[in-house]
């Protein structure tokens, strides 16, 4: 096991539209020894003009990509996405780093080679749109509830939400069979906003999902160390003027700041109802909390859930991503064979978080699971349903039982903790 | 490798159990339910307020209905919890294996079992039930006597196909270059078996071969292998989604149906030719075999109503104040007649006042319950297919991945909740149409021709004469039923709500279920109406198939490989186990009040060419809009020249 954090690394990630993607990865794996995860996505675009949204629309397509590099080459590696990935144009894409706390890695995991990337010129542009206040939004809502989501963030003043598939689990996978019973697949989807904007699009956002109802879901936002984006949220269909989105960001790259959009003096007050919402959702939000991430072979999942759960995590979002390699990888009558990796994600509080990491460590130690890292980041913000919160006024049948399932796992949760 | 650890495992009481389970059972039932309301409500209300006919087998009708729900409930789920992970599991280990005879074997064999399980044989039989072995000697020969070779000749080519489509997964062939060159070979076959007159006859069938071969199971099973391949294989191209297998094991069945017939033709080994083997049915037996699907008392004479009479109390109040009893009919008869001045003048002219005879419109007919079927027999053979159809692909699934392969299974309980809740659904589901679907669809096939001839609807006595004056009016209002009736019948096909769920996956929620579900709904209510066009009009099928399908392959030659891709496995799907018997029973219905035409052949075909055209040509339209918005991202940005 090795223990990166001297070096400190970074997670970064890519949004890229899917025609340039394979471009940008391979500009990015070019030196033996590096590596990178990815997964499609689809970004949301609504329509101006109502009768076009009576039109079949087909969203666009988007890869996310992520890697795990050494602090020191970021900028390199920011530099290589958003020049070969042409990010500078409307409604490209998106790249933002944050910082990992505590990340360590089994003797299998493919690490980033130190000096890898190549001393890239100082691209005056490519620096000049990094910000650095930005923060990332992730929401884990069903399906259904993507379409309301999607429209609320559009509304509140951010882009068109990327989003892709994962998987929720927790303690109902120890159900057995049962487990038929809950609908695992959701929806993921991915919000960039600048500093002024990211409360009122996070609670524009927790709002129209009802994160504070049991089984609505699962929200947090993460800052960033330095990122852009370039997303849009409408589509026109205007192919020669500039649509409102252009010129917004024409204005805000001459200004050089986003302020000049602040509405706050002319928005309409709110009715007291939806005040008195807003303030039901506002007090079920959570802070400072932290996310336990672990990439691992996605064979291996199951064994790492066990682990998680033992450890104390009792949910986790699952999303599944192909691996892309600079290496002799298998080959079949002329096609290449895929590695595929899951990206584990548990959002706890600072001890539990802390618990589950070492926890597992140990665990994949014993279990010799080698092709495994894990790492914390900090979460100032999460909303979701907290049990016992009594303010709302339906308690569904299903979280009487999830509480005796809470209870149930503090038993080996506890016996977990004596062996330690 | 994944050792669950059942210590850990949680017991739940009955309580919780039932407290976990009834919310998810309430969902999944509410989900079916909107998906065959339509075609149900649809073919009762047709049936009363259009062609004012009584249901008869009303209460069955209505339990079938509730038994089909309850079966799709479970197969869906069936499907999306045991069947299609472990496709998708085997999907994602044998390419990994390295060893690229067994994965093409292993292919071959799927698709070799998927046809025995799935036997479409039945269907084509019911199809060709009134073919005549002197008017089509080939026909009835390859149906009847060569009905074995018929069934392996059709899963050899599934074998084929599935065995093309796989390794199409790794070299990373477009759909198009496979697609288009196979329907070439398809249609030009076709228009060279229409010139001769025994030939011909092979078209309906060859055709439909294709279009019933890949059933409820075998669909998503493949899908999901396909699915399985993709993730692990990259052959480079981005738009290899894991579809086309069920292009191919649509395309392939058609081929080996006409070349066995060809064999068969050179060889003169069919009725009736010199080398037959079998015995010549004599021309009295032969004419017992009807289309056995139109009501009972059809083909022999048509009762009409006896007149009513005019009763003395009514002949007394004309009389008294000279009014005429309801609802007459009035004739002339006169001793001589003349024409004078350019108008007709009757001497002595004899007027007869009587009654039209009206029946009194019923709703539900005195029979409620079909007295001749047996619910124990129908419900054994119910489950016999269910389990024929599911247990053997699985076991083989199991045997390749535990014993082959050497991998174990993960999640194996949902895997068996899975595999046993789509056996239930299967069974009821099939018990449910034999109930409920069956006889609503065969009712309405015999008498939708009341529109435009005069029959004996089901269960009554006396004939009804056409209900709109012109027979052409009244074929239109056939066709436009068989649209409706296409649509319907398509949104509630469960191996078209597999795909649908499939392709909202793949493009990760860009191209939505709903849309595809009505795209190619609507694709197969043209392709029926269409279908039912040809009979009623008895056209050439060939005049009907080489028109569409011309368009298809010019649309796929400009269409976006996605679009191919999902565009022409929804044409493999559509035909299943809900829209087949109720689109036969139409056919046969209607057919069977054509002079000249004696089978049901064809519009199975048509429904499959539809919903390409229309998937195809939605993939046309919003790749333009996505043009459009690229425009937008070739600009220069404008900021930099400000900046800088």
């Amino acid at each position: 096991m090795k223990t990166h954090s001297e070096q400190g690394l970074s997670e970064l990630t890519a949004i890229l539209p899917q025609q340039y993607a394979d471009v940008v990865i391979a500009s990015l794996i070019e030196s033996p020894g590096t590596s990178a995860l990815l997964w499609n996505a689809r970004g949301t675009l609504l329509h101006d003009k109502w009768y076009r949204q009576m039109l079949p629309t087909i969203s666009p397509a988007k890869v996310m990509l992520q890697l795990l590099i050494p602090t020191a080459q970021l900028d390199t590696a920011i530099a290589i996405v958003i020049e070969k990935g042409r990010l500078h144009q409307q409604g490209a894409g998106a790249v933002f780093a944050s910082a990992c706390d505590d990340v360590w890695a089994g003797s299998a995991f493919h690490d980033w080679p130190v000096d890898a990337l190549p001393e890239q010129e100082q691209s005056h542009l490519g620096l000049l749109d990094l910000k650095e206040d930005l923060s990332v939004i992730y929401c884990v809502v069903e399906r259904d509830q993507t379409r309301a989501v999607s429209k609320a963030a559009i509304a509140a003043g951010a882009h068109g939400p990327i989003v892709f598939y994962g998987e929720g689990h927790g303690l109902r996978d120890h159900l057995g069979w049962l487990r038929i019973t809950k609908q695992v697949d959701k929806e993921i989807l991915t919000v960039l906003v600048d500093e002024g904007r990211s409360r009122e699009v996070f609670s524009a956002m927790a709002n129209a999902a009802e994160m504070h109802l049991p089984g609505r879901g699962y929200m947090f936002m993460m800052p960033l160390a330095r990122g852009m984006f370039n997303l849009p949220s409408r589509s026109s269909a205007h192919a020669y003027e500039a649509n409102m989105q252009q010129i917004i960001t024409a204005i805000d790259n001459l200004s050089g700041h986003t302020h000049w959009r602040d509405q706050s003096a002319y928005s309409a007050v709110q009715s007291s109802r939806q005040q008195a919402r807003a303030k039901r959702c506002r007090q079920n939000y959570r802070k400072d909390m932290v996310s336990v991430c672990s990439v691992v072979d996605r064979d291996d999942v199951e064994q790492l859930i066990e682990m998680m759960l033992a450890a104390g995590a009792t949910g986790m979002q699952i999303s599944h991503a192909r691996f892309a390699a600079n290496e002799e990888g298998c080959e079949l009558a002329g096609a290449k064979i895929n590695k595929e990796y899951a990206i584990v994600r548990s959002v706890r509080d600072a001890q539990t978080a802390q618990a589950i990491s070492a926890h597992v460590r140990q665990a994949a130690e014993e279990a010799d699971l080698c092709d495994i890292c894990m790492f914390l980041q900090p979460v100032p913000l999460v909303a979701s349903y907290v049990p016992g919160h009594r303010n709302y006024r339906a308690e569904p049948i299903a979280n009487k039982v999830g509480k005796q399932l809470l209870a149930a796992t503090e038993k080996p949760a506890q016996a977990a903790k004596v062996r330690h | 490798m994944s050792t669950h650890s059942h210590s850990n495992r949680l017991t739940l009481g009955w309580r919780d159990t039932y407290r976990l389970l009834l919310p998810y059972a309430k969902r999944n039932l509410t989900d079916q339910l909107k998906s065959i309301w339509f075609i149900v409500a649809y073919l009762i209300l047709f049936q009363l307020l259009v062609l004012h006919l009584p249901l008869v087998y009303s209460a069955m009708i209505a339990v079938g209905i509730g038994v089909v729900a309850l079966g799709l409930m479970f197969f869906m789920e069936g499907l999306r919890v045991g069947l299609m992970p472990l496709g998708e599991a085997i999907g994602v280990v044998l390419p990994r294996s390295g060893n690229m005879v067994l994965i093409l074997g292993f292919a071959f064999l799927l698709g070799l079992g998927a046809t025995f399980a799935e036997p479409a044989i039945a269907v084509l039989k019911t199809a060709g039930a009134g073919v005549q072995p002197e008017a089509a000697p080939l026909l009835y020969s390859l149906l009847n006597d060569f009905s074995g070779e018929l069934v392996s000749a059709v899963g050899v080519g599934v074998g084929l196909a599935v065995l093309l489509g796989v390794l199409r997964f790794f070299y990373g062939w477009s759909l198009k270059y496979l697609a288009i060159p196979a329907v070439s070979l398809l249609l030009g076959l076709s228009i060279y078996f229409s010139q001769t007159s025994l030939l011909n006859d092979i078209l309906g069938l060859a055709w439909d071969c294709g279009a019933v071969t890949t059933g409820p199971v075998t669909v998503p099973l493949v899908l999901a292998l396909g699915i399985g391949v993709c993730r692990i294989v990259n052959s480079g191209s981005d738009h290899n989604a894991g579809f086309g297998i069920v292009t191919l094991a649509s395309l392939f069945p058609i081929l080996a149906v006409l070349l066995l017939a060809l064999y068969h033709y050179n060889v003169e080994d069919y009725y009736g030719g010199e080398h037959y083997r079998g015995e010549l049915i004599s021309s009295l037996e032969s004419s017992a075999g009807e289309a056995i699907l139109v009501g009972d008392d059809n083909a022999s004479q048509l009762l009409r109503r006896p007149p009513e009479k005019v009763s003395e109390a009514e002949y007394q109040r004309y009389l008294e104040t000279g009014e005429l009893p309801d609802g007459y009919d009035v004739s002339f008869s006169a001793s001589d007649s003349e024409l004078v001045d350019g108008a007709l003048v009757l001497q002595n002219p004899e007027v007869r006042i009587f009654k039209q005879s009206e029946r009194t419109f019923h709703a539900f007919s005195d029979e409620s319950w079909d007295r001749n079927l047996s619910l124990a027999e129908q419900a054994k053979t119910a489950v016999f297919d269910a389990l024929r159809a599911i247990v053997p692909l699985c076991l083989f699934l199991f045997f390749v991945q535990r014993f082959v392969l050497k991998q174990p299974l993960h999640r194996a309980e949902e895997l068996q909740a899975g595999i046993l809740f789509a056996v239930i659904g299967m069974s009821l589901f099939g018990l449910g149409i034999a109930l409920g679907l069956m006889p609503l669809g065969g009712q309405l096939g015999g008498n939708v021709p009341v529109s435009f001839a005069e029959i004996t609807p089901w269960g009554m006595k006396y004939a009804e004469g056409p209900l709109f004056e012109s027979e052409h009016t009244g074929k239109l209002v056939a066709i436009l039923f068989a649209f409706f009736l296409g649509y319907g019948a398509t949104l509630a096909e469960p191996a078209l709500n597999a795909l649908g769920d499939t392709v909202e996956k793949i493009t990760v929620g860009a191209f939505r279920k709903p849309l595809l579900m009505q795209c190619v709904a609507i694709g197969v209510g043209f392709g029926i109406a269409a279908g039912i066009c040809k009979i009623a009009y008895n056209l050439p099928l060939i005049w009907m198939l080489v028109p569409p399908y011309m368009v298809v392959l010019l649309l796929t030659w400009f269409s976006k490989e996605d679009f191919v891709n999902f565009g022409w496995d929804s044409a493999g799907v559509t035909t299943g186990p809900i829209t087949v018997p109720l689109v036969l029973a139409m056919g046969l219905g209607i057919g069977g009040n054509i002079p000249g035409v004696s089978d049901g052949f064809g519009i199975l075909a048509l429904a499959s060419v539809g919903p390409i055209m229309t998937v195809l040509a939605v993939g046309l339209m919003t790749s333009k809009n996505d043009e459009l918005s690229a425009d937008d991202t070739e600009e220069e940005p404008v900021a930099e020249a400000v900046v800088s």
